[in-house]
């Protein structure tokens, strides 16, 4: 079986790549669709999708029309999926035995075996920015994302973004149809339709040489965009193009224009880096180059070979790149500027003295920059300074500057020369369009993905200037708040349902290509552009073989070039060279005195800052798997909240859970609180992205009567306070509000104070027990002893004494056997970074439902991986750290002897297997489990599928895992249906499995890898070498059940000098 | 002595022997029950019938109804298993272990006790069937030989409990049914209507009364009484390994089998109590179940009430002193934490209200007696609840820390199962002989009448 393998053989290419399938106006189809659509059944579908007939429908059965309109729920689905609907029906059989008709196909299509997953190349853009994917498709149905190992950037990781991205695919909120509004009345339209409308839209422009029609488009780095932009202007000069994303590294762009004269993209080196220091800068989530970032931090932090790069963060709120920090400065977002400008001053002068400024004045700031700024300077040209986008233009140019100066430019920072240097910030952008659209200049609006009417800034009333466009449309998956005041609304195919190319964040151009025939016939930007540029006739697919064969240097027709290219997924070679630039002089802004740290920051004049949060920027607020996901800080679910931390939340007065009132200049947002520890004093994060109306059934909808979870803090957000807002108002309202966190909130007040005491103390024992963490000092100085004579295990001692004289394998039963394999895992706690690939990675290869809000609270989420949260020390400015706890396959499994039917059972590999149909559900393994890692199936999560608008879901469920049913016990089990593929694929073809071949999907999706997987027999197995290393250890190991997973202590390499201080509580 | 003295306490040991059967016979022959029987019934009825609705939601909809989650996978069905289970001990209790210490007083209440012993488990054996994700399956659990050669995990303690607790309800049934055997009996002969007569006839087994018949029976109801007498103690023993096999701090622990016992000993009289002293008085039974049965009851609960508060003393004494951090907290958290008051309820009821019991004024006091037993019962409750619910909501790992939260179904259902309780045991009273008519005759001082001068 050749599935799953990664090697280049390995990978097919699809079929429908030759011309031969490239003449009809639609992707073609991917490999296995089944039978041909010619014919009857075409002609059929587009008898139904004539108005009269869709009129007809929503007359004649209002309640049902969504049903009929349904294509999938009819023969459509018959249709699509032939053959694999047998093998979807075994998944959602589940534990019980389900029937289901089997439909075979009459002629089996070349290539192509039923059961066999086949991977392919293609890519995620987001922002602008691409990540190079290998899509599974199981049956002619992408079930799985991963990340494409060749991609030169990307590489083999992927984020929960874009593992969950496969979701939205087959959401069944996305709009299914065109829909055109006339006299304030949405009518159903077809393709066809649409496309006229769009060639009127031309062909009016057309008088005009375009003058009068605008292109308002998500970021996108599409070369073949680009091009058929150009052709556009060149064909109609008149027409105007602008750019929004409501996040977005413009403020670096802008800076680096300050500092060079040109819009240089930045790119840290963080594997050459010896000192890394971040002001406000999330380097590991949503930054463009997370993945790349993540890698390379990664690789940093060995310190069993002796390399460890430093991490020092300076931030508002916690980013993940805070909380792997080896020190972390919390300071409100807008004393970034002072003291960057200050640390440039002690790096010149070399004294901290002699910069006189307020806010270095301070002791905890003073001696952090001192520190930093000798620590940079040892280690000049290979530091890094790294500014976030929640910065101002002019920090970054500071940082630019410093960064100069230290010869770190050219080391580990590079600049590379944007794509599209010529356009300005997309907020000025936006600002212009508006100005455009409310004069009445607008005649043409065409809207290329986004939702400006949800997240442009609310000064600018993007609604209000919509409504003077005479035609506007909207491209969009979703039948969003945009596309409800829009004259058009088509819906958007999925980027796995269509042709398209994009740049990665270091310009290598990355091909997408269809997985699937797009399941509601929607269009992709290429269809609407093709059509603007007059290039109706031409295939997406051609197109962007056009583009992308032209810069490879090849012929447009030469099929080896191109079939590569498929095979591949990007253009080898087509990453830009950094260039090299010279930093302008500039004037900065001299050091403003009186500004403070302040611990308590008056109410009014109190700092907002705008985050990305797990909807993205809204975009994935439909999307379960994101909503239910629980933020890496706050562990909430299902909401945004304001992060206050807690000693401004204590001096205003606000509690956990409570609404607050914000003031944001003469906009209020009544919100909830969450106390947050960590959040600097003064400073309240707002996440962007929720509160919704027409989103779906997930992330709120109007029509669908669902209130949308959490806040629409976009109501806050102005072109002018973008990022980050002062003189901010917060008042209590007494109200409390039910957030869903999935673990407790830190600080625990109890019925007495006792309480109070010991479950604090308790919670911080066992913090330094279960997350082992030593400094590297300290490591290096005892390297075999670091973890028996750590102080922590003196504690685990005392947890329990061990009995004097007694083995620690001492058990009653006999030992387990092995002959062949036994598998085991290793996590390097130094390497984790919290960022949740893992968790969602999971949730998708293994079918775990989404549980809601209520269930959430009701602490039944059903993720097999939960990454515990740690908080030490001073809440206000704590140290935290990240456990990902999942089944550790125990080898004296408490749970396997109490379940009174054998449903879990140790197999003759070492895992803990678990037999679903056995399963009655006692729960008594989930009560005896230490690490309470067991999840139940307390109700049949999976119902909502059942409904005939759901039944699309179902296909992306993965056959080779089981669909579990009510009252079943579920848990991790080391992605066993991926071993045995592996073993199966070994076997037939006479080879034994090579270390690091099996990798579970947990450990695919962890950009640093720290989750490693193989086999304990073999001594040369990374993970055996792993769990021999001195600081590997044994979750909760005093309980005798020997895991099979091993933790690797977290070694922190903190500056000395910057010893931890021991702070009092300040709260 | 002459012989007419001799008959005329036979005479009056007739007398009194016919009054025992009237007044018990009384009760089953009477065309109408006592006023208070028919709405108490209909209460029970109304109750039950709750549980059957909730149990048709929980069926449908899955043990989701319930406030059970990843952290507390169990909840209040096993709190309730081990409650019920709890309260079934008194009725063998009494039946084999005082008969068998030749405790006389017992006969007056052994029969209604083995009832309520056996109302009792039936309710417990719900909660561990319907507890389970999908009860259609509960059968599983039972080694059913079958072509696949799966058999249960029989190093599983729920296991154990599968025989522990079938064992227990055959053979309460049966010493049960055996003791009914002479009053069937008595009811046959009594009986004017022939469908009773036929009834009770195949109930009574064809019981005649005879000496050899006598003395069988006397030699097999002491070997049932032989055999019952450990289980009254394995039963909740294997109920507690539940616990003390499992690896949780609150529960690994060796304490708990006697520890088990003595409670559940402990609530099954405050049970018995909380029925009997207004069934006495309903039914007028006062000069057979007398004050002085009455107060040894009360005794029994002072003494095992302490038992259990020592218990309670040792448990988090070796907490303390075993250094087991996991363990300390966990008892420090039972009584301080967000369940503190959980754990006082326990305590208050436990341990600080049988010690009222030490006076006289209060054990012959009717009202404060049912009073007092009610909260012991509460108070029982609560100690399965502090133990089940406190400790799996705070384990090992704090992040998988989470506050309980039971639903109205929890309630429901638990409510509901004291309903089917109750239409049992009225039932019980109305149609079967509440009191052992046969072994109150023959511990009375009138049976050995005749025999006293020799």
């Amino acid at each position: 079986m050749s599935s799953l393998k990664l090697t280049k053989s390995g990978r097919v290419v699809p079929l429908g790549h030759g011309a031969s399938e490239s003449s009809k106006g639609t992707a073609p189809k991917s490999a296995s669709l089944g039978p041909s659509q010619d014919g009857f059944w075409r002609s059929q579908a587009d008898l139904d999708n004539t108005p009269e007939f869709q009129e007809f429908l929503a007359r004649e059965y209002p309640e049902q029309e969504e049903q009929l309109k349904d294509p999938l729920s009819r023969r459509r689905f018959v249709q699509l999926m032939g053959a694999s609907f047998a093998l979807a029906g075994v998944s959602q059989a589940g534990c019980r035995w389900e029937e289901d008709k089997i439909l075979p196909l009459s002629r089996r299509p070349d290539g192509y075996i039923p059961g066999v997953a086949k991977q392919y190349a293609s890519a995620f853009e987001l922002g602008g920015s691409a990540a190079g994917l290998l899509v599974t498709c199981m049956d002619g149905r992408p079930i799985k994302i991963e990340g494409n190992p060749e991609h030169p950037f990307t590489g083999g990781a992927s984020t929960s973004v874009a593992q969950a991205s496969i979701l939205e695919m087959y959401d069944p909120d996305r709009s299914r149809a065109v829909r055109r509004q006339e006299n304030g009345q949405g009518l159903i339209a077809t393709r066809a339709d649409a496309l006229e409308a769009l060639r009127k839209l031309r062909d009016d422009a057309k008088g005009t040489r375009g003058a009068g029609l605008h292109v308002l488009s998500e970021a996108t780095s599409s070369p073949t965009v680009a091009k058929l932009r150009q052709e556009i202007q060149a064909a109609m000069p008149g027409v105007k193009w602008h750019e929004y994303e409501p996040l977005s590294t413009d403020e670096q762009r802008e800076g680096n224009r300050m500092a060079f004269g040109t819009p240089h993209r930045t790119h840290y080196l963080l594997d050459r880096a010896a000192v890394i220091a971040t002001f406000d800068a999330e380097l590991f989530g949503n930054h463009p180059a997370a993945l790349r970032h993540s890698t390379h931090f990664a690789a940093g932090r060995n310190p069993d070979t002796g390399k460890q790069n430093r991490l020092y963060a300076v931030e508002s709120a916690y980013s993940l790149t805070g909380a792997v920090a080896d020190h972390r400065l919390p300071v409100r977002s807008e004393l970034i500027k002072p003291i960057l400008l200050g640390l440039e001053q002690v790096l010149a002068k070399g004294d901290i003295a002699s910069v006189g400024a307020a806010i270095l004045g301070e002791a905890k700031v003073g001696k952090f920059i001192t520190e930093l700024a000798k620590d940079l300077q040892k280690n000049a040209g290979k530091g890094i300074v790294a500014v976030g986008d929640q910065q101002p233009a002019e920090v970054h140019a500071i940082a630019a500057r410093i960064n100069e100066s230290l010869r770190n430019q050219n080391s580990t920072v590079a600049y590379t020369v944007e794509d599209n240097p010529q356009r300005p910030r997309h907020t000025d952008d936006l600002k212009g369009l508006v100005a455009s659209m409310q004069s009445g200049k607008v005649s043409g609006l065409l809207i290329i993905g986004g939702n400006p009417v949800y997240n442009a800034p609310t000064d600018l009333d993007f609604a209000g200037a919509l409504a003077k466009v005479d035609s506007s449309v909207h491209l969009s998956m979703y039948d969003d708040e945009t596309s409800k005041l829009t004259n058009w609304h088509i819906n958007r195919a999925h980027y796995l349902e269509a042709w398209g190319d994009s740049r990665s964040y270091d310009h290598t151009v990355t091909l997408a290509q269809p997985m699937i025939e797009p399941l509601y016939d929607g269009l992709s930007p290429l269809d609407v552009l093709k059509v603007l540029a007059g290039r109706d006739d031409d295939t997406n697919q051609d197109l962007v073989r056009g583009t992308l064969l032209a810069m490879a240097g090849s012929d447009a027709s030469n099929n080896k070039v191109w079939r590569r290219l498929l095979h591949d997924g990007f253009l080898p070679g087509s990453g830009s060279r950094p260039a090299s630039v010279v930093p302008k002089q500039f004037a900065a802004t001299p050091l403003t005195e009186g500004q403070k740290l302040g611990n308590s920051i008056p109410n009014g004049k109190l700092e907002v800052t705008f985050r990305e949060s797990a909807t993205y920027d809204g975009r994935y607020a439909n999307n379960s798997w994101l909503v239910e996901t629980p933020d890496f800080m706050t562990k909430l679910t299902w909401d945004n909240a304001a992060l206050i931390g807690p000693a401004t939340a204590k001096s205003l007065g606000v509690s956990n859970g409570e609404l607050a009132k914000i003031q944001v200049g003469d906009a209020t947002l009544k919100m909830v609180v969450h106390v947050s520890p960590g959040q600097a004093p003064g400073s309240v994060a707002l996440p962007l992205g929720w509160g919704r109306n027409r989103a779906g059934h997930v992330g709120g909808h109007e029509d669908y009567k669902v209130k949308a979870p959490g806040f629409n803090t976009y109501a806050l957000r102005t072109s002018a306070g973008f990022s980050s807002v002062n003189g901010v108002t917060v008042k209590g309202t007494g109200e409390s509000y039910p957030l869903a966190e999935t673990q407790d909130h830190f600080a625990m007040e109890e019925f007495f104070d006792i309480g109070t005491k010991a479950t604090n103390e308790a919670v911080q024992t066992r913090a330094n027990v279960q997350i082992k963490t030593a400094t590297l000092e300290t490591y290096k100085k005892d390297k075999e002893k670091i973890i028996t004579k750590d102080a922590h295990i003196e504690i685990e001692k005392k947890l329990l004494r061990p009995i004097e004289g007694r083995e620690i394998n001492a058990s009653l039963y006999d030992e387990h056997e092995y002959k062949g394999h036994k598998w085991g895992m290793s996590i390097d706690l130094g390497k984790c970074t919290g960022c949740n690939s893992c968790s969602v990675a999971c949730q998708a290869e293994n079918n775990i439902p989404v549980v809601g809000k209520t269930e959430v609270m009701n602490n039944r989420e059903m993720h097999w991986i939960r990454i515990d949260r740690f908080f030490k020390g001073n809440p206000n400015n704590p140290e935290m750290a990240f456990l990902p706890v999942y089944c550790q396959q125990c080898e004296g499994a408490p749970c396997e002897v109490v379940c009174p039917v054998e449903a879990t059972s140790h197999s003759d590999e070492g895992l803990n297997d678990m037999t679903y149909n056995r399963c009655v559900g006692t729960r008594y393994c989930a009560a005896n489990c230490p690490y309470k890692v067991r999840r139940f199936n307390f109700k049949y999560w999976n119902k909502d599928f059942e409904v005939a608008r759901n039944k699309v879901r179902t296909l992306l469920s993965n056959p080779d895992v089981t669909v579990r049913s009510r009252g079943v016990m579920e848990k991790c089990t080391w992605c066993v249906q991926r071993i045995e593929r592996t073993k199966i694929d070994a076997k037939n073809n006479r080879r034994s499995i090579v270390d690091g071949e099996i990798k579970t999907a947990c450990q695919q999706a962890c950009p640093t890898q720290a989750i490693r997987f193989g086999d304990l027999a073999d001594k040369e197995s990374v993970v055996y070498k792993n769990q021999e290393l001195p600081r590997a250890y044994a979750l909760l190991a005093s309980l005798n059940n020997s895991p099979r997973n091993a933790f690797l202590a977290r070694i922190t390499n903190p500056n000395p000098a910057l010893a931890p201080a021991k702070e009092h509580k300040d709260h | 002595m002459s012989s007419a003295e001799t008959s005329t306490e036979a005479l009056e040991a007739r007398e009194y022997f016919k009054g025992i059967s009237d007044s018990v016979c009384g009760i089953v022959e009477a065309e109408r029950a006592p006023r208070i029987w028919y709405p108490a019934f209909a209460a029970a009825l109304c109750v039950a019938g709750v549980l059957v609705v909730s149990l048709y939601i929980l069926l449908t909809v899955g043990t989701g109804i319930w406030g059970n989650n990843n952290s507390e996978a169990w909840a209040w069905p096993i709190v309730n298993f081990v409650f019920w289970v709890g309260i079934g001990h008194a009725g063998t209790l009494i039946s084999a272990v005082l008969f068998l210490m030749r405790q006389k007083w017992r006969t007056s209440i052994n029969r209604a006790a083995e009832a309520m012993t056996i109302f009792a488990v039936i309710c417990a054996g719900l909660f561990p069937v319907i507890h389970t994700g999908r009860p259609w399956l509960a059968y599983w659990l039972l080694p059913i030989p079958n072509d696949m050669a799966i058999w249960p995990q029989f190093r599983s303690p729920l296991a154990w409990d599968v025989f522990a607790v079938s064992t227990y309800m055959t053979v309460s049934i049966l010493f049960w049914f055996m003791g009914l055997v002479p009053d069937f009996a008595t009811l046959r002969d009594r009986t004017k209507s022939n469908v009773k007569h036929t009834i009770y006839g195949i109930l009574a087994l064809g019981w005649r009364g005879s000496a050899r018949q006598w003395h069988r029976y006397e030699r097999a109801y002491l070997i049932m009484a032989a055999l019952a007498t450990p289980l009254v103690f394995s039963v909740h023993s294997v109920v507690s390994f539940d616990f003390a096999v499992g690896q949780l701090p609150g529960w690994h622990t060796t304490i708990f089998p006697p520890y088990f016992v003595a409670g559940a000993i402990f609530s099954g009289f405050a049970m018995v109590l909380t029925l009997l002293v207004p069934a006495r008085a309903i039914f007028n039974m006062k000069h057979i179940i007398t004050d002085q049965h009455v107060e040894n009851m009360c005794k029994v609960i002072l003494a095992t009430g302490s038992m259990v508060g020592f218990a309670y003393g040792t448990e988090f004494f070796i907490a303390w002193y075993s250094g087991n951090a996991y363990e300390g907290f966990t008892f420090l958290n039972r009584a301080f934490g967000p369940f503190a008051w959980a754990y006082w309820t326990m305590i208050t009821c436990n341990v600080l209200v049988p010690q009222f019991f030490w006076f006289k004024k209060i054990r012959t006091s009717p009202f404060i007696i049912v009073g007092l037993c009610i909260l012991v019962n509460v108070g029982m409750w609560f100690e399965r609840f502090v133990i089940i619910v406190t400790s799996l909501t705070r384990s090992f790992m704090p992040g998988s820390w989470h506050y309980f939260s039971p639903t109205m179904f929890d309630a429901s259902i638990f409510i509901g199962s004291f309903g089917l309780f109750f239409t049992l045991f009225l039932l019980f009273l109305r149609f079967m002989p509440m009191i052992a008519m046969f072994e109150v005759k023959g511990a009375s001082p009138h049976a050995h009448a005749g025999v006293k001068h020799h």
